[in-house]
Protein backbone atom coordinates (compact mmCIF):
# COMPACT_ATOMS: atom_id res chain seq x y z
CA UNK A 1 0.00 0.00 0.00
CA UNK A 2 1.02 3.74 -0.93
CA UNK A 3 -0.39 6.86 -0.18
CA UNK A 4 -2.56 8.26 -2.85
CA UNK A 5 -0.18 11.35 -3.59
CA UNK A 6 3.17 8.50 -3.57
CA UNK A 7 0.78 6.79 -6.29
CA UNK A 8 0.55 9.87 -8.60
CA UNK A 9 4.01 11.10 -8.01
CA UNK A 10 5.33 7.75 -9.49
CA UNK A 11 2.99 7.94 -12.26
CA UNK A 12 3.30 11.65 -12.53
CA UNK A 13 7.51 11.00 -13.24
CA UNK A 14 6.90 9.17 -16.47
CA UNK A 15 3.62 11.19 -17.34
CA UNK A 16 1.62 8.42 -16.78
CA UNK A 17 -1.06 10.08 -15.24
CA UNK A 18 -4.66 10.29 -16.96
CA UNK A 19 -5.30 13.34 -17.95
CA UNK A 20 -8.70 13.72 -17.57
CA UNK A 21 -10.18 14.25 -14.04
CA UNK A 22 -12.64 11.54 -14.40
CA UNK A 23 -10.14 9.17 -15.74
CA UNK A 24 -7.81 10.04 -12.83
CA UNK A 25 -10.81 9.72 -10.24
CA UNK A 26 -12.28 6.45 -11.57
CA UNK A 27 -8.60 5.12 -11.45
CA UNK A 28 -7.83 6.25 -8.04
CA UNK A 29 -11.10 4.60 -6.91
CA UNK A 30 -10.34 1.22 -8.39
CA UNK A 31 -7.26 0.61 -6.55
CA UNK A 32 -8.42 2.07 -3.38
CA UNK A 33 -7.54 0.12 -0.10
CA UNK A 34 -10.73 -1.03 1.76
CA UNK A 35 -10.97 -1.46 5.59
CA UNK A 36 -8.81 0.92 7.67
CA UNK A 37 -6.52 0.85 4.23
CA UNK A 38 -9.36 3.05 2.16
CA UNK A 39 -6.96 5.93 2.15
CA UNK A 40 -4.10 4.12 0.74
CA UNK A 41 -3.64 2.89 -2.75
CA UNK A 42 -3.18 -1.13 -3.50
CA UNK A 43 -0.59 -0.58 -5.59
CA UNK A 44 0.30 -4.02 -6.05
CA UNK A 45 -3.19 -4.42 -7.53
CA UNK A 46 -2.15 -1.98 -10.59
CA UNK A 47 0.95 -3.46 -11.14
CA UNK A 48 -0.99 -6.53 -11.99
CA UNK A 49 -3.43 -4.80 -13.77
CA UNK A 50 -0.10 -3.33 -16.11
CA UNK A 51 1.44 -6.49 -16.07
CA UNK A 52 3.26 -7.68 -19.10
CA UNK A 53 3.23 -4.08 -20.71
CA UNK A 54 6.96 -4.51 -20.55
CA UNK A 55 8.63 -7.22 -21.17
CA UNK B 1 -23.55 14.79 27.97
CA UNK B 2 -20.91 17.29 30.64
CA UNK B 3 -21.88 20.09 32.22
CA UNK B 4 -20.05 22.53 33.66
CA UNK B 5 -19.91 22.26 37.67
CA UNK B 6 -20.01 26.28 37.94
CA UNK B 7 -23.69 26.67 35.86
CA UNK B 8 -27.15 25.10 37.47
CA UNK B 9 -27.75 21.44 36.64
CA UNK B 10 -31.49 21.11 35.15
CA UNK B 11 -32.22 17.61 34.99
CA UNK B 12 -35.38 16.58 32.89
CA UNK B 13 -36.98 13.33 32.75
CA UNK B 14 -35.80 12.55 29.17
CA UNK B 15 -31.96 13.20 30.32
CA UNK B 16 -32.53 11.31 33.20
CA UNK B 17 -34.45 8.23 31.30
CA UNK B 18 -31.32 8.55 28.50
CA UNK B 19 -28.83 8.20 31.46
CA UNK B 20 -30.77 4.97 32.38
CA UNK B 21 -30.84 3.39 28.91
CA UNK B 22 -26.95 4.14 28.10
CA UNK B 23 -26.27 2.78 32.05
CA UNK B 24 -28.53 -0.31 31.26
CA UNK B 25 -26.71 -1.06 27.44
CA UNK B 26 -23.52 -0.85 29.43
CA UNK B 27 -24.30 -3.38 32.31
CA UNK B 28 -23.56 -6.21 30.20
CA UNK B 29 -19.79 -5.49 29.97
CA UNK B 30 -19.75 -4.57 33.73
CA UNK B 31 -21.30 -7.50 34.56
CA UNK B 32 -18.91 -9.51 31.93
CA UNK B 33 -15.97 -8.02 33.81
CA UNK B 34 -17.20 -9.20 37.25
CA UNK B 35 -17.73 -12.40 36.62
CA UNK B 36 -14.61 -13.50 34.35
CA UNK B 37 -12.47 -10.64 35.02
CA UNK B 38 -9.34 -11.13 37.42
CA UNK B 39 -6.98 -8.36 38.77
CA UNK B 40 -7.53 -4.70 37.42
CA UNK B 41 -10.52 -6.08 35.43
CA UNK B 42 -11.73 -7.69 38.22
CA UNK B 43 -12.25 -4.21 40.19
CA UNK B 44 -14.06 -2.24 37.43
CA UNK B 45 -16.37 -4.85 37.14
CA UNK B 46 -17.22 -4.32 41.08
CA UNK B 47 -17.64 -0.82 40.51
CA UNK B 48 -19.78 -1.61 37.47
CA UNK B 49 -22.09 -4.16 39.79
CA UNK B 50 -22.78 -1.12 41.73
CA UNK B 51 -23.91 0.89 39.28
CA UNK B 52 -26.10 -1.74 37.22
CA UNK B 53 -27.69 -2.39 40.53
CA UNK B 54 -28.96 1.60 40.78
CA UNK B 55 -29.60 1.50 36.80
CA UNK B 56 -28.45 4.72 36.29
CA UNK B 57 -24.19 4.65 36.10
CA UNK B 58 -23.50 6.05 39.52
CA UNK B 59 -20.23 4.77 41.41
CA UNK B 60 -21.45 5.75 45.07
CA UNK B 61 -24.30 3.32 46.37
CA UNK B 62 -27.49 5.20 47.65
CA UNK B 63 -26.64 8.73 45.99
CA UNK B 64 -29.66 10.22 44.19
CA UNK B 65 -29.47 9.42 40.89
CA UNK B 66 -29.88 13.14 39.34
CA UNK B 67 -26.93 14.40 41.29
CA UNK B 68 -24.83 12.15 38.64
CA UNK B 69 -26.78 11.80 35.78
CA UNK B 70 -24.14 14.20 33.62
CA UNK B 71 -21.39 11.93 34.62
CA UNK B 72 -20.03 9.81 31.83
CA UNK B 73 -19.83 6.73 32.29
CA UNK B 74 -16.59 4.41 32.50
CA UNK B 75 -17.05 1.22 30.33
CA UNK B 76 -14.85 -1.87 30.76
CA UNK B 77 -11.51 -1.07 29.66
CA UNK B 78 -11.94 -4.84 27.54
CA UNK B 79 -14.32 -2.94 25.83
CA UNK B 80 -12.54 -0.53 24.28
CA UNK B 81 -10.13 -3.36 22.85
CA UNK B 82 -13.08 -4.64 20.77
CA UNK B 83 -12.42 -1.20 18.73
CA UNK B 84 -11.98 -2.14 14.89
CA UNK B 85 -12.35 -5.60 15.85
CA UNK B 86 -14.46 -8.10 14.85
CA UNK B 87 -17.82 -8.64 16.85
CA UNK B 88 -17.73 -11.17 19.73
CA UNK B 89 -21.08 -12.52 18.27
CA UNK B 90 -19.78 -13.43 14.72
CA UNK B 91 -18.46 -16.66 15.74
CA UNK B 92 -17.63 -17.68 11.76
CA UNK B 93 -16.32 -14.74 11.17
CA UNK B 94 -13.92 -14.64 14.30
CA UNK B 95 -12.69 -17.97 13.39
CA UNK B 96 -12.27 -17.27 9.56
CA UNK B 97 -10.04 -14.24 10.70
CA UNK B 98 -8.25 -17.15 13.33
CA UNK B 99 -7.42 -19.69 10.33
CA UNK B 100 -6.53 -16.79 7.20
CA UNK B 101 -4.00 -15.16 9.91
CA UNK B 102 -2.62 -18.20 11.25
CA UNK B 103 -2.16 -19.85 7.18
CA UNK B 104 -0.50 -16.61 6.02
CA UNK B 105 1.82 -16.64 8.94
CA UNK B 106 2.31 -20.23 8.35
CA UNK B 107 2.21 -20.75 12.03
CA UNK B 108 1.58 -24.81 13.37
CA UNK B 109 -1.37 -24.28 15.87
CA UNK B 110 -0.53 -27.61 17.77
CA UNK B 111 2.68 -25.42 18.52
CA UNK B 112 0.62 -22.45 20.68
CA UNK B 113 -0.88 -25.17 22.71
CA UNK B 114 0.83 -28.41 23.37
CA UNK B 115 3.78 -27.43 26.24
CA UNK B 116 0.50 -26.57 28.29
CA UNK B 117 -0.78 -30.13 28.16
CA UNK B 118 1.40 -31.97 30.32
CA UNK B 119 -1.09 -35.00 30.28
CA UNK B 120 -1.49 -35.15 26.24
CA UNK B 121 -4.95 -35.34 26.46
CA UNK B 122 -6.01 -32.58 24.12
CA UNK B 123 -7.86 -30.41 26.48
CA UNK B 124 -6.59 -27.24 27.95
CA UNK B 125 -8.09 -24.60 30.75
CA UNK B 126 -10.02 -21.81 29.15
CA UNK B 127 -6.90 -19.57 30.87
CA UNK B 128 -4.38 -21.88 28.88
CA UNK B 129 -5.84 -21.61 25.71
CA UNK B 130 -6.00 -18.18 25.59
CA UNK B 131 -2.82 -17.34 26.08
CA UNK B 132 -1.62 -19.33 23.81
CA UNK B 133 -3.43 -18.04 21.33
CA UNK B 134 -2.46 -14.52 22.59
CA UNK B 135 0.73 -15.98 22.32
CA UNK B 136 0.22 -16.03 18.14
CA UNK B 137 -0.36 -12.53 18.44
CA UNK B 138 -3.49 -12.48 16.32
CA UNK B 139 -4.71 -8.99 14.49
CA UNK B 140 -8.36 -7.38 15.41
CA UNK B 141 -8.85 -10.76 18.10
CA UNK B 142 -10.32 -9.21 20.87
CA UNK B 143 -10.59 -11.01 24.11
CA UNK B 144 -13.99 -11.13 23.84
CA UNK B 145 -13.74 -12.76 20.68
CA UNK B 146 -11.52 -14.89 21.98
CA UNK B 147 -14.14 -16.24 24.24
CA UNK B 148 -16.12 -16.71 21.87
CA UNK B 149 -13.96 -19.17 19.98
CA UNK B 150 -13.02 -20.88 23.31
CA UNK B 151 -16.56 -21.52 23.84
CA UNK B 152 -17.08 -22.94 20.34
CA UNK B 153 -14.36 -25.83 21.25
CA UNK B 154 -15.67 -26.02 24.91
CA UNK B 155 -15.39 -29.81 26.56
CA UNK B 156 -19.35 -30.59 26.75
CA UNK B 157 -19.08 -32.86 29.42
CA UNK B 158 -17.41 -30.30 31.73
CA UNK B 159 -20.47 -27.93 32.80
CA UNK B 160 -18.13 -25.18 33.72
CA UNK B 161 -17.45 -24.60 30.67
CA UNK B 162 -13.59 -24.20 31.88
CA UNK B 163 -12.29 -27.07 29.58
CA UNK B 164 -11.11 -26.50 25.90
CA UNK B 165 -10.87 -29.06 23.43
CA UNK B 166 -7.35 -27.78 22.05
CA UNK B 167 -6.46 -30.63 19.78
CA UNK B 168 -9.99 -29.99 18.00
CA UNK B 169 -9.10 -26.56 17.08
CA UNK B 170 -5.28 -27.08 16.14
CA UNK B 171 -6.80 -29.83 13.88
CA UNK B 172 -9.47 -27.45 12.24
CA UNK B 173 -7.03 -25.16 11.33
CA UNK B 174 -4.52 -27.36 10.37
CA UNK B 175 -7.05 -28.33 7.39
CA UNK B 176 -6.40 -24.81 6.07
CA UNK B 177 -3.10 -26.50 5.08
CA UNK B 178 -4.04 -30.22 4.17
CA UNK B 179 -5.84 -33.00 5.80
CA UNK B 180 -4.45 -36.76 6.86
CA UNK B 181 -4.87 -39.50 5.08
CA UNK B 182 -4.92 -38.37 1.80
CA UNK B 183 -2.57 -41.20 0.97
CA UNK B 184 -5.74 -43.43 0.86
CA UNK B 185 -8.15 -41.30 -1.02
CA UNK B 186 -5.55 -39.41 -2.82
CA UNK B 187 -9.06 -38.24 -5.10
CA UNK B 188 -10.73 -36.43 -2.52
CA UNK B 189 -11.63 -32.99 -2.58
CA UNK B 190 -10.52 -30.78 0.80
CA UNK B 191 -13.37 -28.67 1.15
CA UNK B 192 -13.37 -28.21 5.24
CA UNK B 193 -14.11 -24.82 6.22
CA UNK B 194 -10.60 -23.98 7.24
CA UNK B 195 -9.66 -24.84 3.33
CA UNK B 196 -12.34 -22.98 2.60
CA UNK B 197 -11.07 -19.81 3.73
CA UNK B 198 -7.95 -19.55 2.69
CA UNK B 199 -8.56 -20.69 -0.53
CA UNK B 200 -11.23 -17.46 -1.47
CA UNK B 201 -10.02 -14.09 -2.75
CA UNK B 202 -8.69 -12.08 -0.58
CA UNK B 203 -10.46 -9.44 0.47
CA UNK B 204 -8.17 -6.80 -0.92
CA UNK B 205 -7.78 -8.68 -3.92
CA UNK B 206 -11.60 -7.98 -4.31
CA UNK B 207 -11.80 -5.15 -6.80
CA UNK B 208 -14.99 -2.35 -6.62
CA UNK B 209 -18.22 -2.81 -8.30
CA UNK B 210 -18.24 0.51 -10.16
CA UNK B 211 -20.79 1.92 -12.55
CA UNK B 212 -20.60 0.93 -16.10
CA UNK B 213 -19.23 4.34 -16.93
CA UNK B 214 -16.47 5.13 -14.23
CA UNK B 215 -15.61 1.43 -15.23
CA UNK B 216 -15.42 2.17 -18.96
CA UNK B 217 -12.63 5.21 -17.75
CA UNK B 218 -10.88 3.00 -16.05
CA UNK B 219 -10.36 0.61 -18.52
CA UNK B 220 -9.76 3.74 -21.00
CA UNK B 221 -6.80 4.91 -18.27
CA UNK B 222 -5.42 1.46 -17.83
CA UNK B 223 -4.92 1.11 -21.42
CA UNK B 224 -3.60 4.68 -22.15
CA UNK B 225 -0.75 3.41 -19.14
CA UNK B 226 0.10 0.37 -20.75
CA UNK B 227 -0.03 1.81 -24.08
CA UNK B 228 2.81 4.32 -22.63
CA UNK B 229 4.35 1.72 -20.69
CA UNK B 230 5.09 -0.03 -24.07
CA UNK B 231 5.71 2.58 -26.29
CA UNK B 232 8.67 4.16 -23.92
CA UNK B 233 9.66 1.01 -22.13
CA UNK B 234 9.06 2.16 -19.14
CA UNK B 235 10.65 0.06 -16.28
CA UNK B 236 10.86 2.14 -13.25
CA UNK B 237 7.59 2.10 -12.04
CA UNK B 238 7.92 -1.05 -10.25
CA UNK B 239 10.63 -0.43 -8.20
CA UNK B 240 9.94 2.88 -7.27
CA UNK B 241 6.45 2.03 -6.00
CA UNK B 242 8.19 -0.92 -4.05
CA UNK B 243 10.60 1.32 -2.50
CA UNK B 244 7.34 3.58 -1.22
CA UNK B 245 6.20 0.46 0.32
CA UNK B 246 8.09 0.70 3.51
CA UNK B 247 6.35 -2.14 5.75
CA UNK B 248 7.36 -4.53 2.54
CA UNK B 249 3.84 -5.91 2.33
CA UNK B 250 4.58 -7.35 -1.04
CA UNK B 251 7.66 -9.80 1.13
CA UNK B 252 5.60 -10.73 4.28
CA UNK B 253 1.93 -10.69 2.69
CA UNK B 254 0.14 -13.94 1.61
CA UNK B 255 -0.93 -12.82 -1.59
CA UNK B 256 2.02 -13.37 -4.48
CA UNK B 257 2.21 -17.33 -3.32
CA UNK B 258 -1.71 -17.34 -3.58
CA UNK B 259 -1.74 -15.97 -7.01
CA UNK B 260 0.75 -18.84 -7.97
CA UNK B 261 4.19 -16.84 -8.24
CA UNK B 262 6.76 -17.10 -6.80
CA UNK B 263 8.14 -14.36 -4.45
CA UNK B 264 9.82 -11.50 -6.22
CA UNK B 265 13.91 -10.92 -5.86
CA UNK B 266 14.10 -7.89 -3.45
CA UNK B 267 14.34 -4.68 -5.28
CA UNK B 268 16.98 -2.42 -5.36
CA UNK B 269 15.69 0.52 -2.60
CA UNK B 270 16.00 3.23 -4.71
CA UNK B 271 14.20 6.56 -4.60
CA UNK B 272 12.63 7.74 -7.28
CA UNK B 273 14.85 11.28 -7.52
CA UNK B 274 17.91 8.53 -7.38
CA UNK B 275 16.13 6.04 -10.58
CA UNK B 276 16.29 9.77 -12.32
CA UNK B 277 19.73 10.25 -11.56
CA UNK B 278 21.34 7.04 -12.23
CA UNK B 279 19.11 7.24 -15.61
CA UNK B 280 20.53 10.47 -16.98
CA UNK B 281 24.12 8.91 -15.68
CA UNK B 282 23.45 6.45 -17.67
CA UNK B 283 22.29 8.26 -20.87
CA UNK B 284 25.50 10.39 -20.38
CA UNK B 285 27.49 7.29 -20.47
CA UNK B 286 28.55 7.33 -17.30
CA UNK B 287 29.92 4.27 -15.66
CA UNK B 288 31.51 2.55 -12.28
CA UNK B 289 30.41 3.95 -9.12
CA UNK B 290 28.38 1.31 -8.12
CA UNK B 291 26.24 0.81 -11.30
Amino acid sequence: MVTETQFLRVLAAVDLVPHRDDERRCLLDYFRGTGIKAHMIDYRAFLAAVDGAVP
Amino acid sequence: MFHNDATPVEISPAATAAAAALATSLSPLRATGGSTGSGRFGATGGAGASATASGTGILIPGAPAELFSHVKPCPDPRATLDFCSLPASDGTGIEASVVRQIYDRRIRAADLFADFDRTKRGVLTRSQFMRGLRAAKLEGISPAALDTLANKYALTEDTTGQSIRWAVFAAEVEKAFTEPGLEKSPTKKLDSFARTVVTAPHPRAIRPTMEPEDAAAVQRALDAIIHRMKTYRIYSVKATLLSYDKVREWWSGGAWHRCGDFRPPAPPLITHRHALRRSLLFSAGARGHGN
